[in-house]
């Protein structure tokens, strides 16, 4: 597994042998957001913040009452440009990039949060990794771990992508995330075995 | 009046203007899509100071003695509170949360390209139904706001949302029957005098205005369908036929339907001026000596889409689709009930009479705001390649430099969308909800192509700015 430099991520988007699968980031606003090896992303224009007083508690293997308790906590916005965002300290929030990526098959990528914004307190994407054949605008899971409020902005480099070529192509299953355009809500009662897991109205486990 | 009823109608009046400034401050406070929100209650609070200042002059002016004229001055603008309340809902409704808020910028910057100065409040509304509220007069800043209505049901139908360049067109046809009303009017009123059982002299004003309202709200709606096609090209018939299908196709007109065209009429129309299509059959052409006409631009479009084998499947499903249309409007169904009423045949007789007139006007606004679907469907191919990788049509890259790019216009997109979703609808192994959450996701690329050709604009702007910024001393 390799990095991409610069050149092989310019080579990877205009490549003519390509052009059935070549890697897509768009919109990219400025050319200068490939770096030497990686690609600085910017912060979208949606939200999903978590409204602590709403719920008591949230059970991911309760299927029914999940989807309820995620609405009822969780509260979409959108910050228009120039409007600022704020996260508190401790505060999680759920943003995206403003940038679609298609990533061909045989490319991965990570999601990294810049130094500069982390020595500010800012944890970016727990969830880092993009898989080959991802389709979509990459959730971010913000985290203010600083003392102070951070205000942010839509539309400033707040991550960057580095991509690494794949041993082999990958088969990818848009499944659970379909083409997103902005932050999406927790699938994790889509989790096959969730329910399984889970507590005392979960079915029986299997005898062997 | 006297006084003690005075002064509790000046309360009543004085709470409501409390009360409505209270919720203005609050309606401040939510988030809306663009600044237009928050200039139209600037503008309805800026009105209500007028109106306190009113009533104090009115108070001051005419009590002890004349209690009469403080009356009807606090009744006045009682009245005028009221008319206000609706305005509440607007702005309940033109919250991000309640409207396509990635389509707002571009609907704004449509509605202010046809006609300078607009000020657009996008909300939605339960009715199923796009409509458009303006003043044709405006005598106060808050009458220079429409308010355009899209149907909530369908908010994140981008497929539908293209009929709003059907609305735009409405507040632009004012100058249009300013010009022709007069002479319609005549012509009307000579026809009714003819029919074979001429009506009673008193009923003849009552039957001339029910034609001539009849005649006013199809050419309006016409007119209308032909800006919006004008703007959007196939995207706009496409659209068109996707919101009326719940409809009978042929329905005649009447006042219960507030004179809608038939939707089959409509498309003819469209399809005829617009695109230049033929409405009669081939067997027809062929005796009118009009087989093999010149290329329409439908079939222009097809013809470029052709030329790329990667896209040559969209210039098949253009030109399979361009056909049905045609044979449905070949039809004459929606014909038989208005030639079978005296009135609605005069009344459509004169819409027939008046809409070359009809086109050359709307024609003249939509070029001059320099929006015209066909003078940017080269961009149609490259687009169409990018949704056949599930990315956003918001982009034409540049093959050879990453990074270069432009930003393609509104209706390629809206074109080029339509066409793959199309594609998507006529695959003949996606069920049911396969094919609807295709329509999502394709859905999620178009507003993300409206999305993004605005960003870019912005941003473009706001570089430029920052770069003469930063070579200032």
């Amino acid at each position: 597994m390799s990095i991409l430099t610069h050149d092989a991520i310019c080579r990877e988007m205009t490549s003519p042998d390509r052009l059935d699968d070549p890697l897509v980031i768009t919109p990219l606003l400025d050319a200068g957001q490939i770096g030497q090896s990686s690609v600085d992303v910017r912060l979208g224009h949606q939200f999903i913040v978590l409204q602590r007083a709403a719920v008591t508690h949230i059970d991911a293997t309760q299927r029914e009452q999940l989807q309820r308790s995620l609405h009822r906590s969780q509260h979409q916005t959108r910050v228009s440009l120039h409007e600022q965002f704020i996260i508190h300290p401790g505060q999680l929030a759920l943003g995206a990039t403003i940038e679609y990526l298609s990533v061909p098959t045989h490319l991965a990528a990570t999601v990294e949060g810049r130094s500069s914004w982390g020595r500010l307190g800012l944890i970016i994407a727990t969830a880092c990794n993009v898989d080959p054949g991802f389709k979509g605008c990459i959730t971010l899971e913000l985290v203010n771990s600083g003392e102070a409020p951070l205000v942010l902005y839509p539309g400033v480099r707040i991550a960057q992508l580095v991509f690494h070529l794949t041993d082999g192509t990958a088969k990818y299953d848009k499944g659970k995330y379909d083409c997103p355009i902005g932050p999406q809500f927790s699938r994790i009662d889509h989790d096959k075995e969730i329910m399984f897991w889970g507590g005392a109205s979960c079915p029986s486990p299997p005898v062997s | 009046m006297n006084k003690p009823l005075i002064t509790r109608l000046q309360m009543l009046v004085a709470f409501e203007l409390d009360s409505l400034e209270k919720r203005l401050d609050q309606a401040r406070s939510f988030h809306y899509p663009s600044a237009v929100a928050v200039k139209f209650i600037d503008s309805l609070i800026e009105e209500l100071k007028q109106q306190r200042l009113q009533i104090k002059q009115a108070i001051s002016d005419f009590l002890p003695e004349y209690p009469q004229r403080v009356t009807n001055e606090l009744r006045s603008q009682h009245r005028l509170l009221i008319n206000k309340l609706t305005c509440l809902d607007s702005l309940k409704n033109a919250q991000t949360q309640n409207v396509p808020w990635s389509l707002v910028p571009s609907i704004e910057r449509i509605a202010s390209e046809l006609s300078q100065g607009s000020q657009l409040l996008t909300t939605c509304t339960y009715a199923l139904n796009y409509s458009i509220r303006w003043y044709p007069t405006p005598k106060s800043p808050i009458h220079q706001f429409s308010i355009l209505q899209l149907p909530i049901i369908h908010k994140h139908n981008a497929f539908l949302h293209l009929l709003i360049g059907h609305e735009l067109f409405h507040p632009l046809l004012q100058q249009f029957f300013v010009t022709q009303t007069p002479s319609v009017v005549a012509r009307l009123k000579a026809a009714i005098s003819h029919l074979n059982q001429p009506p009673a002299k008193n009923r003849l004003d009552k039957l001339v205005e029910f034609v001539r309202y009849a005649w006013q709200r199809a050419i309006e709606e016409l007119m209308c369908d032909m800006g919006c096609a004008i703007l959007f090209g196939p995207a706009a018939v496409f659209a068109s036929i996707a919101f009326q299908m719940g409809s009978n196709l042929d329905e005649a007109p009447s006042s219960d339907g507030s004179f809608y065209p038939p939707p089959r009429y409509r498309i003819r129309e469209v399809m005829h001026r617009v695109f230049g299509e033929s409405v009669i059959g081939e067997a027809e052409q062929f005796h009118a000596g009009l087989e093999g006409t010149a290329t329409t631009p439908i079939q222009k479009l097809a013809a470029l889409l052709k030329e790329d084998e990667r896209t040559s499947w969209a210039a098949d499903i253009l030109s399979e689709h361009r056909e049905t249309i045609l044979r449905e409007i070949r039809k004459n169904d929606d014909l038989v009930p208005i030639n079978q009423n005296p009135l609605l045949k005069t009344a459509y007789e004169e819409v027939q009479a008046v809409l070359p007139d009809a086109w050359n006007y709307i024609r003249q606004i939509a070029t001059s705001a320099g929006m015209v679907w066909l003078s940017t469907i080269d961009e149609v191919p490259f687009l169409l390649r990018s949704l056949e990788l599930l990315v956003p049509p918001g982009e034409i890259r540049d093959t050879k430099a990453p990074g270069q790019t432009k930003s393609p216009s509104l209706p390629s997109i809206a074109i080029a969308t339509w066409l793959y979703q199309l594609k998507c609808e006529a695959s003949v192994d996606a069920s049911l909800e396969q094919a609807m959450k295709s329509y999502s996701r394709c859905c999620r690329l178009m507003l993300k192509g409206f999305e993004d050709v605005e960003l870019r604009r912005e941003y473009d702007a706001g570089k430029d700015a920052f770069q003469q910024m930063e070579q200032l001393p």
